[in-house]
């Protein structure tokens, strides 16, 4: 027997040793593990177990086995920013990584349908053949399966220009956390069969099941994918934000602090903001032209940046423990950044950048910053001030427990009786763990 | 269950004698919506003026266990306001406000009443538009759009409507009021999501916050005729892989240029063409030329014979015309039509409308078809007369193979007209039981009890809160 590394409740983990070898007759001998044996998980403790089912009827036995023996389920898809939240009983992280098939991609739709654990960069190597993508830059990892981006349901800045992971999904298969495998939605864009559970799923952070397929829709490449850069005061680039989204072909608009524009080549602190265009050429470079002529009469220079840079920013985002994300109306972008700034006093050296066209700012303080005191009450009032004017304050892309009882999102109102109402719907026993959802 | 005279006098003075309807004459002209085979006359009709107003009688009808159904303009074509039951029918058409447009924010608030149409010219002014633009547009309320999740010929390129609602202002079967999405990003699950098309069933908007699009900076129509209905129907497919996706791509087949063509709305189509496609470009003026370009060379190459491209905003006018007038002008040519809503993957396009056609031919079924052939979605039209039940039954017979054939090819029994009654029985067609069994749950969620809009969207059997006492559909 392999030796246990520390585990959060170790009366537990006796248990889930025993429990291994029954888990290895669903999975197979290598679909499960203890959490100790596992490849590191990004945030928290280690669960007790780890499940990956080969098919959707394996995760559903998985999760009867669960809720008979009284586990804690966490849905998962690599694993790379999964959280498990702290529970008596053991836990167990059921992950879709081993169901990473491509069964089916129509170039003539276009659409495919994908097993959930088939990873983002995967499928666009596969369909950059037929000069087709997924227009999804999930907040979090390059190495993010579909599953993850779909069952957080975040964007990145590519959600400016095409929209929230929601807008690509057109059904998916779901096993619920009482063990039934849903087939949700359908494979064509227009479909109004029924109540859109797909949305539903979409967005709900394993709350309700896991994730085993995805149904995408998927679009042409654009014509010219050009990213141009201004760096200058933080002022002067808040400036041009509006005039950057209101061109027709602007599909992501991005301010960037210095702690992060100087990773990606620029000069030390400079604030910058990136425009990325994608159209047909005439287009495209008519609003390069316009850029160009806007810069310079402000005396400004302008870079082109290689596509390149947006999965360096991906990286650097990701490579940090925690996101605050402050939304607020675009045309309040100033104030959500000056409120961000002033949390920044806690994390002085803290990152940020904007989504300028949604209006969402995000912060990502170091893990050393974590460790400052006090931060979780600024946080608090932050998110206080921000709902005040009908904003919002998330903590992501993953919710990592030992946020000073922070919860990931703010005060649900009214609708947390629906949505109690809706979690019941698939999840009675509350097997699943809340996804960071305050029930 | 019937409306007390306490009833009717608690109503009256929430909301004003003159918008609670109890007289015969009037309720006759709700007892159905488009879907004209199917009708019920509601108890009473309600017009509320307000949220407020909506929430009150909400909770007095909740209160009372009187069903209610809420209906905008009445042009649903699933029968979707259909007052089941001896139901009330609580009308939004007074609630007809634009409250704000926020053009930096490319937001607007509006009530449920107001027209599609009424709404778009509102924005003109500021260069912005409401993507979607059902067919019925010049009268079709928000309300209505919302709760079926409209489409209409622009949605290929831009979403349905709910790609563009951002938040809503909702009241519950039993009075109480939720706000859903807003400002800021998804709190909680997407409950936007999950009430746009919900029909009617989950809630009754009272207010919505639509997502605004800027005009794009130009346009440009083309016209492709064809010998042939599958040759146009193969050009979706032609344009995606082209990596083309046109603003709207519609298609109306030989039999629908000839009603058009002997109609007063002519515009000029061949008479004896299989098939016409109507597409619009929009973008950048200084792309347009060489799009416009690339799309008339991908139309010939799947065999058209001839495109035209619009040369001025009234030549754009009258292409649109030959597909727009369609409905009207066949609706004339018999006392009933049946107007499937289907969608199929368009990469089986052309093998489906062939499939359709042969069904029709079969059957020995009149048949004319449209499509919003970019996004797959077919409308076949069967003209029939319900006085002669034999043909009644083929007719019958005919749309559920055309269902069947376009399940199997892995598409959807409703595209944007909802589910309402009239499919309703359909829907195992495209989810087993535990699918239907959830979605009623669900439903029970927003809905217990079932006293909003009941027997609509899930098929009865798969619903245990359906009582075995209450009526069936009234069909036939």
């Amino acid at each position: 027997m392999a030796e246990l590394a520390e585990q959060a409740h170790p009366g537990a983990s006796d248990r889930a040793a025993r429990a291994l070898p029954r888990l290895r007759e669903v999975v197979g001998p290598e679909g499960a593990e203890l959490g100790a044996e596992a490849r590191a998980f990004g945030l928290g403790v280690a669960p007790d177990l780890v499940a990956r089912p080969a098919t959707a009827a394996q995760a559903a036995e998985v999760l009867a086995l669960a809720r008979a023996e009284r586990w804690k389920v966490t849905a998962a898809g690599a694993g790379s920013w999964t959280a498990v939240p702290p529970d008596p009983r053991p836990t167990l992280v059921l992950s879709a990584a081993r169901l990473d098939q491509v069964h089916a991609y129509e170039p003539r739709d276009p659409t495919a349908s994908v097993g959930a654990g088939v990873g983002l960069a995967a499928l666009a190597a596969l369909t950059a053949q037929h000069r087709q993508w997924l227009p999804l830059d999930a907040a979090g990892a390059a190495g993010a399966t579909v599953g993850a981006a779909v069952a957080l349901g975040v964007g990145g800045p590519l959600a400016f220009g095409y929209g929230a992971p929601r807008e690509h999904v057109l059904g998916l298969e779901l096993v619920t956390g009482d063990g039934r495998v849903l087939a949700l939605g359908g494979r064509v864009l227009k479909n109004v069969a029924g109540y859109d559970l797909t949305r539903l799923a979409v967005g709900s952070r394993g709350a309700l099941g896991l994730v085993t397929r995805v149904h995408l829709r998927l679009r042409p490449l654009p014509e010219v994918d050009l990213t141009l850069a201004v760096a200058a005061d933080l002022d002067t680039c808040l400036s041009l934000c509006p005039r950057a989204c209101g061109r027709p072909e602007a599909a992501a608009v991005e301010l960037l602090s210095p702690a992060l524009w100087s990773r990606l080549g620029g000069g030390p602190g400079a604030w910058a903001v990136l425009t990325r265009l994608h159209g047909e050429k005439e287009a495209v470079d008519r609003a390069r032209a316009e850029a160009l002529a806007a810069a310079r009469a402000g005396g400004l220079q302008v870079v082109e940046l290689e596509p390149a840079a947006w999965a360096a920013l991906a990286e650097a985002e990701a490579a940090r423990p925690l996101t605050v994300r402050l939304a607020d109306r675009p045309s309040a972008l100033v104030q959500t950044v000056a409120l961000a700034q002033q949390l920044c006093r806690a994390w002085p050296d803290a990152a940020l950048a904007a989504h300028c066209g949604d209006g969402v700012v995000r912060l990502f303080p170091r893990a050393e910053d974590l460790a400052a005191p006090g931060w979780a009450e600024a946080v608090g009032a932050a998110r206080r001030a921000l709902a005040a004017r009908g904003g919002t304050l998330l903590l992501g892309p993953a919710h990592a427990p030992g946020h000073q009882g922070l919860s990931a999102y703010g005060e649900l109102g009214p609708t947390r009786r629906l949505m109690r109402g809706l979690k019941e719907q698939f999840d009675p026993e509350a097997v699943l763990s809340d996804g960071g959802f305050d029930f | 269950m019937a409306l007390t005279f306490d009833l009717v006098d608690e109503l009256e003075r929430l909301l004003g004698q003159g918008n609670v309807v109890t007289d015969p004459a009037t309720l006759l002209t709700f007892e159905c919506d488009a879907l004209t085979s199917q009708r019920a006359v509601p108890a009473a009709v309600l017009l509320p003026g307000a949220t407020e107003q909506v929430a009150q009688v909400a909770r007095a009808l909740f209160r009372a266990r009187v069903p209610y159904v809420p209906r905008g303009a009445g042009t649903g074509l699933s029968g979707g306001a259909l007052a089941l039951d001896g139901a009330v029918i609580v009308s939004l058409t007074r609630m007809d406000g634009i409250l704000e447009v926020d053009a930096p924010n490319l937001r607007a608030r509006i009530q449920p009443g107001v027209v599609n149409a009424t709404l778009a010219a509102a924005l003109l002014p500021h260069g912005l538009t409401f993507a979607p633009d059902p067919s019925s547009g010049s009268v079709c309320t928000l309300g209505g759009n919302v709760a079926e999740n409209a489409g209409g010929p622009h949605c290929l390129k831009y979403g349905t409507t709910v790609n563009h609602v951002a938040a809503l202002t909702v009241v519950l079967p039993d009075g109480e009021v939720v706000r859903l999405g807003g400002p800021g990003e998804q709190q909680g699950f997407d409950l936007v999501g999950l009430f746009v098309g919900s029909e009617g069933t989950f809630g009754i908007a009272t207010e919505i916050e639509v997502k605004l699009r800027r005009l794009p900076e130009s346009v440009v129509t083309l016209l492709a005729i064809f010998d042939r209905v599958e040759d146009a129907s193969a050009s979706a497919s032609a344009f995606i892989t082209a990596g083309l996706i046109p603003a709207a791509l519609e298609l109306i087949d030989g039999e629908s240029i000839k009603a058009v063509e002997a109609s007063k709305y002519a515009v000029g189509c061949p008479k004896d063409a299989g098939a016409a496609l109507v597409i619009e470009l929009d973008g950048a003026k200084a792309s347009l030329g060489r799009l416009a370009g690339r799309a008339r060379e991908i139309c010939l190459a799947c065999g058209a014979r001839e495109v035209r491209i619009a040369a001025d905003d009234a030549d754009r006018e009258r292409m649109w015309q030959a597909r727009k007038k369609i409905y009207a002008v066949v609706a004339a040519l018999a006392p009933d039509l049946l107007v499937q809503d289907v969608v199929v993957p368009r990469a089986r396009l052309a093998e489906i409308v062939r499939e359709i056609y042969r069904i029709a031919a079969r059957h020995r079924i009149t048949m004319v078809t449209s499509a919003h052939l970019g996004d797959g979605n077919i409308h076949p039209t069967m003209l029939f007369d319900r006085r002669d039940a034999e043909l009644v039954g083929r007719v019958e017979k005919a749309s559920e193979e055309i269902l069947e054939a376009c399940v199997a090819a892995g598409g959807s029994i409703t595209g944007e007209h909802g589910i309402g009654v009239d499919k309703r029985e359909h829907l195992g067609l495209m989810f087993g039981d535990r699918v239907l069994e959830s979605m009623c749950g669900v439903r029970a969620v927003f809905n217990p009890g079932e006293l909003l809009n009941p027997g609509k969207v899930i098929p009865l059997r798969n619903c245990r809160e359906w009582v075995g006492s209450r009526t069936r559909d009234a069909h036939g």
